[in-house]
Order: structure tokens, then C-alpha cells, then sequence
């Protein structure tokens, strides 16, 4: 028998031995978990488990910025609460500031951490991130029951960008296309209209294009702050040369063809050749609205229909001095399209309330009190005919770029890693295109990506 | 049989007692610093050698193919040695200002109060106020001070602090050096404030003995402060340097990076692949790279900081 002073006591160095290589074996072990989990090789459909009943309770809803802050608050409150005497449920919502809507999407979907409903983007990338779990729930039964009335008022677009492999799994309301946004007193003052042709755009902005650099013709843009440009222009410049950006199984790239090249050279030459882009365009914060409204520029595109309330807001002095136009053709006339679903989520602990807020939420009554406050374009042809759409320039030259919009966000998994923005292929490879970057070398080097990123995809 | 009597010491506790209950005291501490310090060291080091497809929540183990990938990357490298241009520049330049400050700030002079206080004013602007006061003023379009050159007839046009990457030598770009001068205009206050409670421990008996031997300010720094200064700076810059090594703040949010990378370095270049590419496994791998280049700094720092401080007896 030992005594308590023969047995070996614990030292303060065999004791941090033991605790370290404890917790380090249990901490490899943890993280090492991922490793085994595999994906489900079908998406699942989620779909009905019951009929729909009568709706009570909790709503969780998340949609983007839109429109001024105060503006989009009062009119959600005002949305949320009719529905709420309406039905008795309660919707909380969640504004996702756009600068932060990647990121913050692609982690939730990651986790499951998602609404009962929400305005989202990228439906195809949510779908397979909800891995037949929580992701978007299919909606042909309800789409065939009329719960959302008649779904034949959405634009073909639209319709198309709600569907995954043939079925519903979300309803359009907001519509967004592009078009030129010009200083008509510039225009004016230089005696030259819109352009209507590429071609046309060089002779127009040298002839608005100051010597002294105070000014310039045009600068490509989609919309405020430097980040949102660049992926936008560049489907763009495809559409218009009439360029596929994927093939038809949206499993390659597309763009390897001399009329891209032809596209991008024409982007990059407005800055470096013809001289009549900013040189600083690509300076991180450069801003190409803020330089259309401090006067700088005489012309950007592909513009988003948002500018007014922006200018309202920042450049009151410019009422009535501006003005849209169809964006120029190349090959053809085209524009980015692109609707944006919302839809129900897999994991909602309230199906029948999450289906009613999606029914009530894409009303047509509902939709027009929304995008008329937002100022925003809408999916649906009812809502479009609405007085404030026919009162304004701005909006009938929205309304008529729409007939050209061409589906913009490719209906494949591979699609949010591919825009990304900023620093996915799309946004670095138009960076360089406008760097003046040899673009034949660019469409080789990106094709590659594309293609490593579209294969992981399956 | 026989046995041994145990030892018991005064206070009536065994040995073994006395030797657990120490550490049974710091343990919450000790597990709180492995969960929220090990663990994910532990973590990325198990990242890295796969690859994550966050979309389809795969997992595949690619071994050392993540590092093999950076190392062959043409833009890991441009970002690596910005990155130390970036350290040893900001350091070079903010520690003679921050001593200098120090110096002059340790005067007995009128208000040297008021002006230690001011000379704080960079440190503690938050890092986002610090970012997007001086985009605007470093703006091509909008710099007052591009306007006050201009205003003066020095320049013509409008300086291109953030975008003229072909001004300047190498990783020493224009935007870098904007980016540089930023990031020392906030950190150097730090450095002062570490330098002058230095000089405060210099007994003052040492400068009146100088004094009375004759010797002149520059003798006295040179043969006073100095050396008894020196073991302060020297951890003080090692300090320093692991910490500009692994910045991100200010470069993230001024420039992202760019343009093309111009003013990307480590941390921002990790987050960008692993948040905004989602290449997690990429990412990983060149954040172990980076612990594996400030590992020896660290170490280093600790072993100096416990010499010191067993020199002073504390």
C-alpha cells in the first residue's frame, strides 16, 4: 500500500500537459465534425403538409433597403398593420442593408437561419443553400388553388425568374431594368440628343466632354456608390452584343466569342481612347451618381429607376434638369431584367400565416401602395398601370426599357458566388476590362474561373 | 507494512491540496481563453486543408492544396509584400514621431495638458470615422486639399491619392503611402503615450548629473533617455508590429484593397476570400500562414516583456 506521499503528485506542468492536450484533442475532434457531413444529392421538394387554414400568430419577414429610410419604414408600418386588422397576424420585419446583403444572405442560408418569408435574391442559390430543408418552399399548389390570384398579371420575365426547374417557388413584386440617365441642359447646350447606338454614345459624349476635364460625356454605371457597377455592366454589355453568358444548361461559360471582346474593348475604349469617362473611375470611392449630381458628368448608364429619390434628397437643384432614355443598342436592343421573389421558407414554424403574408404582401393593392413609396418599378402589369407610372417621363421610359429587359441573374446555384460584389469574377474581371487590361486575355482567364466555379456546382 | 507519515504543513492542508487549488482558481480563465483563442486557431488549422463549398455545405479534404494554391498565386505575393511594407513602413515612421512627441510633450511647457489630449484625438476616432473623414479628403474629386494646392498654383489637377497607382516604386504606390500616412497619423499617439510614461521613470537626479557635467540636450538623450528607454521601445515596437501586420480597419473600408490590390494586405486579403469569394478553405490557409509569420514575433515579445519584467522585480 502507498502512502499519500508516495503517490506521484500533480505538478503544475503535468497538469497544463494534461489540460492542454485534452482540450486540444477535443477541439480537433469538433471541428473535424464538417468533414463527415455530406450533401443530400436531390433537393427535396418542400412542399404542402396541410391545407390552408386560418392564420394566426407570428410572422418573421426580411426584405432589402429601399427608397429613403423614413419612407420605407412608415410604409411597411402602414402595410403591417392593415394586415394585422385584417388577419390578426403579426409581421416583424427586417430591413437587410443592401451593402451587406451578400454576405448576410449566403451565412443565413449556410445556417438556416432564416424568416418565415422574405424578399430574397438569388432564388436558385437559395434553394440548393436550403439543402431541401429550409430553403424556398414549392408553391404550384397554391399557385394552382388561386391563393395569389391571378399569377398571368406578372411579365414573362418575372414569371420566369419565380420559377426553379419548371415549378413556383416565389412570387415577383419589385421589377428593376436600366436606362440612360442625361442632363438636359447639357444636351442642350451642346445640341445632340440621346444616343440610340453605341456608336452614337462616343460622338455624343465628345461633344459634352470638356477639355478642362470638368466635365465628362458619360461614365457606365448601375446605380450609387462604386461597389454595384461593375457586375451589371458587364451582363450588360453581353446582352447588347447579344452574347450568352452561360450555355443554355447554365453549366459553362459562353462569353468566349469575339463579339464579348468587341463589347468589352468598346467599354474600355470610352475611358482610355475617345476620353470621355472620368479617368479616376476605378479609384476606390469613386461614386458616379455623386458625380452626375455635383455636374461632372453629362450622361451615365446603365442606370437604376431609383435616381430620383437620391436626387430629391442630395441635389434638389437638379429638378427638372435631367431626364431617361433607352439604353443604346449594339447588336440589339436590350437591358438588365430582373424581378425579385419572395418567398416562403422550409423551416417556418407558421406555414399557413407565412403564406397569407406572401399572399397579402404581393396583392396588387398592397404592391402599389409599396412601389409607389419605394418608387420602384413592379412585376405586375396592373400595378404598372397605375397613374403614378403613367405621370412622369422618368417612369414611361422605365416602362418601355422593361419590354427589352432580358433575364440578368442566371437561374444556377454557381450564380451568387459568380457576381458576387465586390470580388467575384464578374465584378473583378470588369474592373480590369475598364483598366484597359487586354481584354481577349481577360475573356480566357475568366472563362476558366467561371467554368472551376460552375463545375463545383455540378 | 509500514508507511510513511504525511506531510502537512501548517496551515493543516496536504500537498496535493495546495498544488491543485491554485490552478482550479485560473481554470474558468484558462478554459475561456482556449474557447475563444485556441479553438479557433485549432479550427482554421482543420479549414485549411479542406474544401468548403458553403452553397452545398460539402466538406473535401484537399491536404496542403490550399497552400500550395497561395503560394503559387501571383496576388498572395503582391499582397504579402505589401503587407510588410506596410508594417515596417508605419513603424519606421509613427515610433521617431510618437518618441519625438514624447520628447517635446515631456517639456514643462504652458497647456502641455490640453496638448497631450489633442495629440490623443487620432488614436481614439473610431475607425470608421477615421475612414470615411479621410476619403473625403483625400478624394479626387472633392480633396480640400488637392483644392488648396490647386488654389496655390502647385498642382493643376486634383491629386490621386487613392488611385494613382503608377505614382511611386513598387508595393510603394501613392494609394499605399494615402493609405500609410493615414494609419501612422492614428497610430503614432499610442506610441507617444507608451514613450512618455517611459520618460516619466527617468529620474530626474540622472539629467542633473549630466548637467552638472557639462553635457548638452542631444548628449543627454543620447546617453540618458536613450538607453533607459530602450528596452521600453524595443517591446513597444514588437508590440507595434504584430499588431500593423495583422490590420484591416482602415484599409478595408477606405480603399477594399484596391484599386487592383494596390493597398491590399493580409487580413483584408483573407476576408475577401473567405466572406466575399467564399473560398473558406483558401482563406484559412493563408491565415495560418500569417499566425506562422507572427508566431515567432509574438513569442519573442513574450519572452522579452518576462525578462523585463523580472529584471524590475516585479
Amino acid at each position: 500500500m502507498t502512502s499519500p506521499s508516495d503517490r506521484p503528485s500533480l505538478t503544475r506542468r503535468g497538469f497544463l500537459t494534461r489540460l492542454g492536450a485534452g482540450v486540444a484533442t477535443g477541439a480537433l475532434a469538433v471541428s473535424s465534425q464538417g468533414a463527415a457531413r455530406s450533401a443530400p444529392a436531390v433537393i427535396r421538394s418542400v412542399g404542402l403538409s396541410k391545407p390552408l387554414g386560418q392564420p394566426s400568430g407570428e410572422v418573421r419577414f426580411w426584405t432589402q433597403n429601399y427608397g429613403s429610410p423614413e419612407v420605407q419604414k412608415k410604409a411597411l408600418d402602414d402595410l403591417v398593420a392593415k394586415y394585422r386588422a385584417e388577419s390578426g397576424v403579426e409581421v416583424r420585419y427586417e430591413i437587410v442593408n443592401w451593402s451587406d446583403a451578400s454576405n448576410r444572405w449566403n451565412l443565413s442560408m449556410q445556417a438556416g437561419d432564416v424568416p418565415d418569408v422574405a424578399d430574397c435574391f438569388w432564388l436558385s442559390s437559395r434553394i440548393v443553400a436550403g439543402r431541401g430543408e429550409w430553403g424556398p418552399i414549392n408553391l404550384d399548389d397554391y399557385v394552382a388553388e388561386g391563393v395569389f390570384g391571378d399569377v398571368g398579371r406578372f411579365y414573362p420575365l418575372a414569371v420566369e425568374e419565380s420559377k426553379y426547374q419548371g415549378s413556383w417557388y416565389a412570387l415577383p413584386w419589385r421589377f428593376d431594368t436600366r436606362i440612360i440617365n442625361y442632363r438636359t441642359d447639357y444636351f442642350a447646350e451642346a445640341g445632340v440628343e440621346p444616343p440610340a447606338t453605341t456608336d452614337q454614345v462616343v460622338d455624343v459624349a465628345k461633344a459634352l466632354t470638356k477639355s478642362d476635364g470638368s466635365r465628362y460625356g458619360v461614365a457606365l454605371s448601375s446605380g450609387g456608390g462604386s461597389l454595384t457597377t461593375y457586375h451589371h455592366i458587364w451582363m450588360w454589355l453581353l446582352q447588347i452584343w447579344d452574347v450568352p453568358m452561360l450555355t443554355p444548361d447554365y453549366k459553362q461559360a459562353a462569353f468566349n466569342t469575339p463579339a464579348a471582346a468587341e463589347a468589352f474593348q468598346w467599354a474600355a475604349d470610352l475611358t482610355l481612347k475617345h476620353k470621355v469617362t472620368p479617368p479616376n473611375i476605378l479609384t476606390p470611392g469613386f461614386d458616379t451618381q455623386t458625380e452626375f449630381m455635383a455636374g461632372r458628368l453629362a450622361m451615365t448608364f446603365p442606370m437604376t429607376a431609383s435616381f430620383p429619390i437620391a436626387q430629391r434628397e442630395t441635389a434638389p437643384q437638379l429638378e427638372g434638369q435631367y431626364a431617361g432614355a433607352l439604353l443604346p443598342k449594339a447588336m440589339v436592343q436590350a437591358a438588365p431584367g430582373f424581378s425579385a421573389p419572395v418567398v416562403v421558407f422550409g423551416n417556418s414554424k407558421n406555414r399557413e400565416a407565412a403564406v397569407d403574408w406572401l399572399r397579402y404582401y404581393t396583392a396588387t393593392e398592397s404592391q402599389i401602395a409599396l412601389c409607389t413609396a419605394y418608387e420602384l418599378a413592379n412585376s405586375s402589369r396592373e400595378v404598372m398601370a397605375d397613374p403614378f407610372y403613367r405621370s412622369s417621363q422618368w417612369w414611361q421610359t422605365i416602362g418601355e426599357q422593361s419590354e427589352f429587359a432580358k433575364m440578368t441573374d442566371m437561374p444556377t446555384p454557381a450564380w451568387s458566388e459568380l457576381s458576387a460584389f465586390p470580388g467575384g469574377p464578374i465584378y473583378n474581371m470588369m474592373n480590369e476590362v475598364l483598366a484597359g487590361q487586354p481584354v481577349d486575355e481577360l475573356i480566357i482567364k475568366y472563362e476558366a474561373q467561371f467554368n472551376d466555379i460552375l463545375t463545383r456546382y455540378g | 507494512m509500514t508507511s510513511s507519515p504525511a506531510t502537512v504543513s501548517d496551515s493543516g492542508d496536504t500537498p496535493r491540496r495546495r498544488d491543485l487549488f491554485p490552478y482550479l482558481l485560473v481554470l474558468p480563465l484558462i478554459l475561456a481563453v482556449l474557447l475563444v483563442n485556441v479553438y479557433p486557431v485549432l479550427a482554421a488549422l482543420q479549414l485549411s486543408l479542406v474544401d468548403y463549398n458553403l452553397m452545398l455545405g460539402e466538406q473535401t479534404f484537399v491536404g496542403l492544396e490550399n497552400y500550395a494554391a497561395a503560394l503559387q498565386d501571383s496576388v498572395f505575393w503582391q499582397v504579402f509584400a505589401n503587407t510588410l511594407v506596410w508594417t515596417v513602413g508605419s513603424i519606421a515612421i509613427a515610433s521617431p514621431l510618437g518618441l519625438a512627441a514624447a520628447l517635446l510633450l515631456h517639456q514643462p511647457i504652458r497647456g502641455r495638458g490640453l496638448f497631450r489630449a489633442l495629440v490623443l484625438v487620432p488614436w481614439v476616432t473610431p475607425p470608421v470615422v477615421v475612414a470615411f473623414m479621410w476619403t473625403f479628403l483625400v478624394s479626387d474629386t472633392f480633396s480640400p486639399i488637392s483644392a488648396v494646392l490647386q488654389g496655390m498654383g502647385l498642382i493643376t489637377r486634383p491629386i490621386p491619392f487613392l488611385g494613382g497607382i503608377e505614382i511611386g516604386v513598387g508595393p510603394l504606390t501613392l494609394p499605399m503611402m494615402t493609405v500609410m500616412a493615414i494609419n501612422i497619423w492614428g497610430g503614432f499617439p499610442f506610441l507617444m503615450v507608451v514613450f512618455l510614461a517611459g520618460l516619466q521613470s527617468i529620474p530626474d537626479d540622472l539629467y542633473e548629473a549630466a548637467r552638472i557635467d557639462g553635457a548638452g540636450a542631444w548628449e543627454r538623450f543620447r546617453n540618458v533617455t536613450l538607453p533607459l528607454l530602450w528596452p521600453l521601445v524595443e517591446i513597444t515596437i514588437l508590440l507595434d508590429a504584430i499588431w500593423q501586420f495583422g490590420r484591416f480597419n482602415l484599409n478595408y473600408l477606405m480603399t477594399g484593397g484596391g484599386p487592383f490590390n494596390a493597398t491590399n494586405i493580409l487580413a483584408v486579403y483573407i476576408f475577401q476570400n473567405a466572406f466575399q469569394l467564399f473560398r473558406f478553405g483558401y482563406g484559412a490557409a493563408v491565415g495560418v500562414m500569417m499566425f506562422g509569420v507572427m508566431l515567432p514575433a509574438a513569442i519573442i515579445y513574450v519572452v522579452a516583456a518576462r525578462r523585463r519584467i523580472l529584471a524590475e522585480g516585479i
